[in-house]
């Protein structure tokens, strides 16, 4: 007598439960119809430091949200090992995209270990301006850009140096930091005393003979970010460059630092583009892939890059909060496309290793 | 006989497991440096060994042999009276306090070692201050960035590698012998001259040796104590792999060093033998 009702309550719940199945099973068939990628992968290798961790937040996690898709990140030290890693694997298929600095593009192209770039996959290409938008002779795509301008200490100067000329003031600039021979800022800072000198980036011996005079005043030439810090902070800096102020993300917005950025250099800032890179022989599926790319360079990533790294944009479409756009740190689209200037890279490979080694024996 | 061989064969075997990735790294170094830049693995070509008579590498390799000779010279002076303490000591506590206190250094990571110095010798470091506030000198001394910094921080890290094998041998110096000195009408001086330090000698060149060929190699010292000012050979060969991406040049001055650090301390050592105890 007693198992009746037990009998009958459990058909309702079971009916109850069947009935709910579809509510349920629903909307996960629609999510899945909905995100194109599913199922595919995406092997990532891109940089150890801030940049890769910021890619992560703004790049590799929207894409997987909006596709499906599964990034496996290999985040390494930085763009030599990049560069050795690759040329170690060979034909090996080992990564689908390699995000790294301009420099080590034309290094795996040479090698033959890249891919040309079909431009037609990727859509957001169209805004970015044509001289970030292609490396390499075809194998890399503009990604971010490294932004170099002058570091200046807040107790030396009231307003923003305007000019390269500042460096090259004795009364002002008493004691002063370079980058280091192995940053690629140096290249860029005889390039910038060459033009300054009369001369160019394919004579850059006025440039040399510029930098000479600044010997008896170079402190140190910025190797670690910290020092050159800590230097400003203590007062025995009062300006530096080309330097980015992206590598002091928290020292340059803490005022006991007494430091600060300029790009409002009459001359132009520099710039370096960073370069999305295809293998040439590569694990995933080519929709995946030029997906991710394309994503490298979304309006609102790159935007969300700009902020996190004070990186300025290749696409002048990026979008940038309010605070951003009045940052002193962050060039916008709009001064990157008025003041930016940079180097050739092609001719650049032929005479670094020469131009390095002059510049070392000048400062060492 | 045959047991015997098959066990040290057995017990040489984790050694062998560790060196045989030592071995072949330096196998893969050798190769590319007769490698040619962007063809290091398909062409061979003596070119990274021809600029390494270049002035610009021969004067860094010239620095290098130099900070590391001045290095271990000054270990070895610095080591002796700290090794002698040590060796001599009776009170088994004090002993083992110095002992920690000489290997302190190799307990901490180099890095932060370096950093230490900074804090020391920066502007805002402790001799400035300690200047400043005396009123000796208006504005912070530069003390870092140039060779006097780097010579302090080679010495400072290899001191360690230099005391160890001086005390072992001072400990090996039987007392009697010393007592006898005395009891004959020797002076401590003369002790110490003419008896305790000829025979620790094989082991006081021995150490000197040992710091000469750690700081020949030495990278993080230069790079953050000389910020870019003092070229050694480890921070141009770092220079040659980022940003230039010439492996066959990092390589070949690479091998060129290990071979004059291993050339210089064979002679040292032979040296060492032939003179008289």
């Amino acid at each position: 007598m007693s198992t009746i009702p037990l009998y009958r309550r459990r058909l309702l719940q079971i009916g109850a439960a069947a009935a709910a199945l579809p509510l349920i099973g629903k909307p996960t068939l629609v999510r899945a119809q909905d995100k194109p990628l599913t199922g595919k992968t995406v092997r990532l290798l891109t940089w150890a430091d801030d940049t890769g961790t910021a890619q992560l937040r703004n790049i590799v996690a929207p894409f997987e949200e909006r596709t499906g898709a599964k990034v496996i990140v290999d985040r390494t030290g930085g763009t030599s090992s990049m560069v050795a890693k690759l040329k170690a694997a060979g034909d090996r298929p080992t990564y689908d995209v390699i995000t790294l600095s301009g420099a080590g593009a034309p290094a795996l192209a040479s090698a033959g270990l890249l891919a040309k770039i079909d431009q037609d996959k990727i859509p957001n290409l169209k805004d970015v301006p044509e001289k970030y938008r292609i490396g390499a002779d075809g194998y890399a795509i503009g990604y971010l850009l490294w932004t170099n301008g002058l570091i200046y200490s807040t107790k030396t100067y009231s307003s923003p140096p305007d000019s390269y000329a500042a460096l090259w003031d004795k009364s002002v600039a008493k004691n002063i930091f370079l980058p280091p021979a192995d940053y690629l800022e140096s290249m860029q800072t005889v390039v910038m005393a060459a033009r300054f000198a009369g001369g160019d980036q394919s004579n850059p011996e006025p440039g040399f003979k510029k930098l000479e005079e600044l010997k008896d005043r170079v402190v140190m030439l910025g190797e670690n970010p910290n020092q050159v810090a800590d230097l400003f902070r203590s007062g025995s800096l009062d300006l530096g460059g080309l330097y980015s102020p992206a590598f002091f993300p928290t020292a340059i917005k803490d005022p006991s630092y007494n430091m600060s950025a300029s790009y409002a250099m009459k001359e132009g800032f520099y710039t370096q583009t960073l370069m999305t890179v295809i293998p040439h022989t590569r694990p995933g599926d080519d929709a995946a892939v030029y997906a991710f790319v394309n994503q490298t360079i979304d309006p609102v990533s790159q935007g969300k890059m700009t902020e996190d790294i004070l990186n300025g944009s290749v696409n002048s479409k990026a979008v940038l909060s309010e605070a951003a756009r009045n940052s002193p740190y962050i060039p916008s689209p709009e001064q990157i496309a008025e003041h930016a200037t940079t180097h050739d890279d092609a001719q650049l490979a032929k005479t670094m290793s020469d131009w390095t080694q002059r510049y070392t024996e000048i400062f060492s | 006989m045959i047991r015997n061989t098959k066990l040290a064969w057995y017990c040489l075997a984790p050694v062998v497991v560790l060196l045989f990735p030592l071995i072949a790294a330096s196998l893969v170094v050798l190769r590319l440096s007769f490698g040619v830049k962007d063809a290091e693995w398909t062409q061979i070509g003596l070119d990274a060994y021809f600029q390494l008579a270049s002035p610009f590498f021969a004067r860094s390799f010239i620095l290098t042999l130099r900070l590391a000779a001045e290095s271990a010279v000054i270990d070895v002076l610095l080591a002796v009276p700290v090794a002698l303490v040590l060796a001599r000591l009776r009170s088994r506590l004090w002993r083992r306090v110095c002992l920690l206190a000489v290997l302190m250094p190799l307990l901490v990571n180099l890095l932060l070692q370096s950093y230490g110095w900074l804090v020391v010798l920066g502007p805002a470091g402790v001799v400035n201050r300690a200047l400043l506030s005396m009123g000796l000198i208006e504005r912070p001394l530069r003390l870092l960035y140039a060779e006097p910094a780097v010579l302090i921080g080679l010495v400072q890290t290899a001191l360690p590698l230099v005391v160890l094998p001086i005390t072992q041998a001072l400990r090996g110096v039987p007392i009697a012998m010393e007592e006898a000195a005395a009891t004959l009408g020797a002076r401590r001086q003369q002790i110490l001259r003419q008896i305790t330090i000829p025979i620790a000698l094989p082991a006081v060149i021995a150490a000197g040796t040992l710091a000469f060929a750690y700081n020949a190699s030495a990278f993080a010292v230069p790079l953050l104590l000389g910020a870019g000012r003092v070229q050694m050979l480890g921070v141009v060969i770092h220079t040659e792999v980022a940003p230039l991406f010439d492996f066959p040049q990092a390589s070949s001055a690479s091998v060129a060093l290990t071979a004059a650090a291993l050339l210089l301390t064979s002679l040292v050592g032979l040296w060492g033998r032939r003179k008289p105890a």
